[in-house]
């Protein structure tokens, strides 16, 4: 048995301050908004495209990556919805604490954020290691749910080492658009080798097809045809043990389907929000 | 699993068994979640806690409704990021003679004694999987292996406690779940309030069985078994020697049982109402651990004469050889 970590500083005593938000110009190219948020004991970035007043989506990255490669979606999804896509503590441009949060640090930061900005209920959109800490929330914060799409959902059960991770993270990049490649070798800079591999770790260690039970909220399983990462038997493992779960596979698309298919995801997205079944392969 | 630090659920902290365990896990340096259904009574508790240099909240909770329950899983996660160890501890009691408990109180005690500790550990375990690790604790009874006369509800509520958690153990084993531990305690007599708690209908008041031990002792087990999980764990020596007894001559101790039920555990001199006691409305008041039942004058009392008979019995045997 792991011995357990230091607990955490109290939650509610972070929440208990009225958090201050600023928005500016965006920091980030294409974008239309930048938010922060000081919350969490950090300065929470999100950055917002899409129509002021609009429903709202919320994109939740995964390990090592940040708002940024969520914009061909948000690009694609703008006309009616206002896509917002945080940056989580220790990412992109949000500043993390020294050592990396686990998952469950992480979605505590993701609640507080979300209760400071209203966005309760706001559907959410992850991706990869972005899942894990949406899906975590349902563990202390269900009420804070709206529909989910999981969209390369990890780590498969399956595969849970190190060599097996890296191997399959390998053979997706030919699936992926090749400008992917530059843009997340920046953002893993950003974060840093030691929080990469530590986050890492949190994620090896934490075991989402446990706590599928908990949401009650209607949720889209989406993955990638040629995503080696998230594999089909997976993928429909995860959207079985959801109450209210379905599975759609995407034609074509390896890991990063915001990135590299956004228009399908933005139609089955839309699909979920309009409660109509996502049809297969996004058509 | 280390108690320091560690994140510890426990229901029934307003009294007895479980108030001394929240105190000790307190003073073992463990962030405490306290459960019962008494606010005030769990803010006194927390404060104490707190006067450890333990980290203390106060959830109240009643055990039968499982949404709160699970709420205050929730609690648990959201103050302190972690859930590491689930004490089920909050029972109620009732003593009648078959016939004549009212059948509503009947079902009261095995919804709080078995529903309330089944929803703590489907809350429980749901955490535990996810983490992979995670000690779960249900406060049982001897009597949950040797039963009394009268308390059948009690009795049968702590037989199916014993069995929910082998049952858990058995589950657990077969899905190769290793770092989570689902550990019985059975305490023997315990001094604490739940006999004035216990819904009567006898006209007799409800004592203590002798012997009886401080619900410290019990708190001690509880937070050795955190450290070592073990299946079942006796509290008592006199516990020990029913069950021993019980397994040698399991129909001799059924009716010896029963007649010590009969003539100590209720009072043959001083007379009791009918009450339904704090099966749906807790007992007023800041709740206590112990229930003046002298567990631990008793303790030493028992301690001191075997002491004695034991320098007796060495000085005669020294005299009989000389």
């Amino acid at each position: 048995m792991s011995s357990p970590r230091k607990v955490p500083p109290k939650a509610s005593a972070r929440r208990a301050r009225s958090p201050r938000i600023t928005t500016a110009a965006a920091v980030s190219a294409g974008w239309g908004l930048s938010e922060f948020t000081e919350v969490a004991e950090s300065r929470v970035h999100a950055a917002a495209l899409g129509p002021d007043g609009a429903p709202e989506v919320v994109c939740v990255h995964g390990l090592g990556c940040s708002h940024r490669y969520f914009l061909p979606l948000a690009q694609q999804l703008a006309a009616h919805l206002r896509v917002v896509a945080v940056d989580l503590p220790g990412f992109g441009q949000t500043p993390g604490p020294p050592a990396a949060l686990d998952i469950r640090g992480l979605s505590l930061a993701l609640a507080d954020w979300l209760r400071a900005t209203r966005r309760a209920r706001v559907p959410l959109i992850a991706n990869s290691a972005g899942c894990q800490v949406v899906v975590d929330l349902a563990t202390h914060s269900p009420e804070l749910l709206g529909p989910i799409v999981l969209v390369g959902a990890t780590v498969d059960r399956r595969a849970r080492s190190h060599p097996q991770q890296l191997w399959r993270l390998i053979c997706d990049v030919p699936f992926e658009n090749p400008a992917l490649v530059p843009l997340l070798a920046r953002d893993y800079l950003t974060c840093g080798p030691r929080r990469f591999l530590a986050t890492f770790q949190h994620m090896l260690a934490d075991r989402i097809e446990e706590k599928l039970r908990l949401i009650r909220v209607p949720a889209a399983v989406v993955r990638g045809k040629r995503d080696p990462i998230a594999p089909a038997a997976w993928g429909r493992e995860l959207a079985a043990r959801l109450p209210a779960g379905r599975y759609v596979e995407v034609a074509g698309a390896g890991h990063a389907v915001n990135f590299s298919s956004p228009v399908k995801l933005a139609r089955i997205t839309r699909a979920l929000l309009e409660d109509r079944m996502p049809d297969e392969d996004g058509a | 699993m280390r108690v320091k630090d560690a994140v510890v659920v426990i229901t029934g902290a307003s009294s007895g068994i479980g108030r001394a365990t929240a105190l000790l896990f307190a003073r073992k340096g463990a962030a405490v979640v306290l459960a019962a259904r008494r606010e005030e009574a769990l803010q006194q508790v927390a404060a104490e806690c707190e006067k450890h240099g333990a980290r203390a909240i106060a959830v109240p909770t009643d055990v039968t409704n499982a949404a709160a329950v699970e709420a205050l899983g929730r609690a648990a996660i959201r103050h302190f990021g972690r859930l590491d160890v689930w004490v089920n501890s909050a029972a109620v009691t009732g003593v009648a003679p078959f016939l004549e408990m009212p059948l509503e109180d009947f079902r009261r005690i095995l919804d709080v004694n078995i529903m309330g500790y089944v929803h703590g550990a489907r809350t429980a375990l749901t955490y535990f999987r996810s983490q992979g690790t995670g000690v779960l604790i249900n406060v049982s009874s001897v009597l949950g292996v040797v039963p009394q006369p009268y308390g059948h509800a009690y009795t049968m509520s702590k037989h199916a406690v014993r069995a929910l958690s082998a049952s858990l153990r058995q589950e657990l084993h077969l899905s190769e779940a290793r770092g989570i531990h689902v550990c019985t305690v059975l305490p023997a007599t315990i001094d604490t309030p739940i006999y004035q708690h216990a819904a009567n209908y006898t006209g007799r008041q409800v004592r203590a069985i002798p012997p009886v031990y401080s619900p410290e002792r019990v708190a001690h087990a509880i937070v050795d078994l955190v450290r070592t999980p073990r299946r079942e764990v006796v509290v008592g020596p006199g516990g020990r020697g029913l069950m021993l007894q019980s397994h040698l001559a399991p129909a001799l101790t059924e009716r010896l049982l029963a007649r010590q039920v009969d003539r100590t555990h209720l009072s043959r001199k001083k007379p009791a109402d009918a009450t339904s006691g704090n099966l749906y409305e807790p007992t007023p008041g800041l709740g206590s651990v112990h229930g003046g039942w002298h567990g631990r004058r008793r303790t030493a009392t028992r301690r001191l004469a075997t002491a004695a008979a034991l320098i007796t019995a060495i000085a005669v045997l020294r005299r009989v050889r000389r």
